[in-house]
């Protein structure tokens, strides 16, 4: 049976993607043997699956994602903490592998107001995820920078197989990292590479639903450093 | 008052067409907009007329107070506002019975229309400011709020399109303005869930015979159908316009490369 959309069309809430025989996926829904999009979002098929790759849209826990996020509260009992998503998170003594009696004197409390990368261990429409730090990788993230995009544009920014992060870990900085749920985190030794990240990065988030995108970004990138570049000499001579 | 409104004698003119010059079943200029607000999940902006109205999304968000939660689906909750300077006479800021009945019956506008159900123990809000008013404004409100919605990333069933019909010097007509509203013989706005054909919301101030309000209902469909269409577009524009202009920058490389490869 046809489909009613080419791979990677933008379609709006309501539209009729296929009918008969299909699955539906993410960001679409079935009505009477007929799939729709339930989002503004690009239309894909895969094997019998139609499912919207969203553009726009909170970030939804998912266990065995890796987030950063802000302490918000912070006691012996736990810690709550906000992944920028739509319920805040927690951290508790237990959430660590060490297990017995001993676990509560390991359990480090952070302040208000730091910044950790976590990962989700346990999540569900009941209760609010559940974080872990105890993990290689995880943990405090000290000094850096932390800047926002949308959630939904995360894949892009981490590219196929990893391309687009290694590129930006080649040519700025390989102090960088991404949180699923849309937090980046980057410490550069200097202002200029972190303004050319900034930039790159909104970049990659106006423009994560179009093709050839790591091309664009790896000129991007060389034509801002260039530009660096004349500045300083320009203010040298 | 400023102005004193003179009251018309007649609504429609000796040549058929209205005192804005439209045909009795034709809609007024509309101009939608998204992502207009950049603070908010999603926003719109909505020109119907002489209505200008932004509507803004956030959501769906942590529920403070928590008690107000529902264990099951997120909580819808949309707040209607007319500025102080959007009618002719200065409109008291304090919130008026006026606003809270169309906060209410756009909430349950729109309220089909999302899987709540996707975001339990959350809200959903929408501020809806109506910057000019000219009739219709519960309407265009609904419209713009359902494109926000959209804008938003929220998933729905289908957009949310609405429209007014009504009654004038004896005839049918479609999205009335301010003057008909308030000289006609009947006002009926109408929303609907335009592929389903769920209708949402329907109030009727004035008389129809039955068959007048079939006729008027029908009217209704055609136009909700046109803005509907209109919503649809706005929506994908906003995503189509960038990636035909990042087009026309990878052509213009292309054509840069080629020089180079000549001059070479």
């Amino acid at each position: 049976m046809p489909v009613n959309f080419e791979n990677n069309q933008i379609v709006s809430p309501g539209e009729l993607l296929a009918e008969g025989d299909y699955l539906s996926g993410e960001g679409s829904f079935k009505e009477d043997n007929k799939i729709y999009s339930s989002i503004l979002g690009l239309a894909v098929l895969k094997g019998k699956i139609i499912s919207v790759i969203p553009l726009q849209g909170p970030y939804y826990p998912k266990v065995g994602d890796i987030v950063i996020g802000k302490v918000l509260n912070s006691s012996p009992a736990g810690m709550r903490v906000d992944i920028n998503s739509l319920y805040s998170a927690a951290i508790f003594p237990s959430s660590m592998n060490e297990k017995g009696p001993r676990s509560r004197e390991k359990f480090v409390q952070f302040d208000v107001g730091e910044n950790l990368i976590a990962k989700i261990i346990s999540f569900d429409r009941t209760h609010d995820p559940i974080l872990t730090i105890d993990e290689v990788g995880l943990g405090k993230l000290v000094g850096g920078r932390i800047i926002k995009i949308h959630p939904t544009k995360v894949p892009r920014v981490i590219g196929k197989k990893g391309s687009m992060i290694k590129l930006l870990k080649e040519e700025l900085t390989d102090k960088i990292k991404i949180g699923q749920n849309g937090i980046v985190w980057f410490s550069t030794n200097s202002d200029a590479i972190e303004d050319i990240l900034v930039a790159v990065l909104r970049k990659i988030e106006r423009e994560a639903h179009t093709s050839g995108l790591t091309d664009r970004v790896k000129e991007t990138i060389k034509k801002l450093k260039e530009e660096r570049l004349n500045v300083i000499r320009r203010e040298n001579t | 008052m400023l102005f004193e409104e003179k009251i018309p004698e007649k609504l429609i003119r000796n040549d058929g067409l209205r005192l804005d010059g439209r045909k009795i079943d034709e809609l007024r200029p509309i101009k939608f907009e998204v992502g207009v607000l950049s603070q908010a999940d999603g926003s719109a902006y909505v020109e119907q007329g002489r209505n200008k109205i932004i509507a803004a999304v956030y959501g769906p968000r942590e529920l403070h107070p928590k008690h107000l939660a529902l264990q099951d689906r997120a909580l819808l909750r949309c707040l209607y506002r007319m500025a102080t300077f959007s009618v002719s006479e200065r409109k008291s800021p304090a919130p008026s019975r006026r606003e809270a009945e169309l906060s209410t019956i756009i909430t349950q506008a729109l309220q089909p229309a999302i899987f709540l159900e996707y975001y339990p123990r959350t809200s959903i809000d929408v501020y809806i400011e109506i910057i000019e008013a000219d009739g219709g404004t519960r309407c265009a409100s609904i419209n713009a709020a359902s494109l926000a919605l959209a804008d938003a990333g929220i998933p729905l069933r289908d957009l949310v399109a609405a429209c007014a019909v009504g009654k004038a010097d004896g005839q049918i007509i479609l999205d009335l303005n301010d003057l008909e509203d308030k000289y006609g013989e009947a006002d009926m706005p109408m929303a609907m869930l335009y592929r389903r054909g769920d209708v949402t919301l329907l109030q009727m101030d004035g008389q129809f015979t039955i068959d007048e309000f079939n006729k008027a209902l029908e009217l209704g469909k055609t136009g909700i159908s046109k803005i509907y269409q209109l919503q649809k577009e706005t929506l994908r524009n906003k995503y189509l316009s960038i990636r035909d202009e990042v087009a026309d920058e990878s052509e213009v490389r292309i054509e840069i490369s080629k020089e180079v490869e000549e001059d070479e």
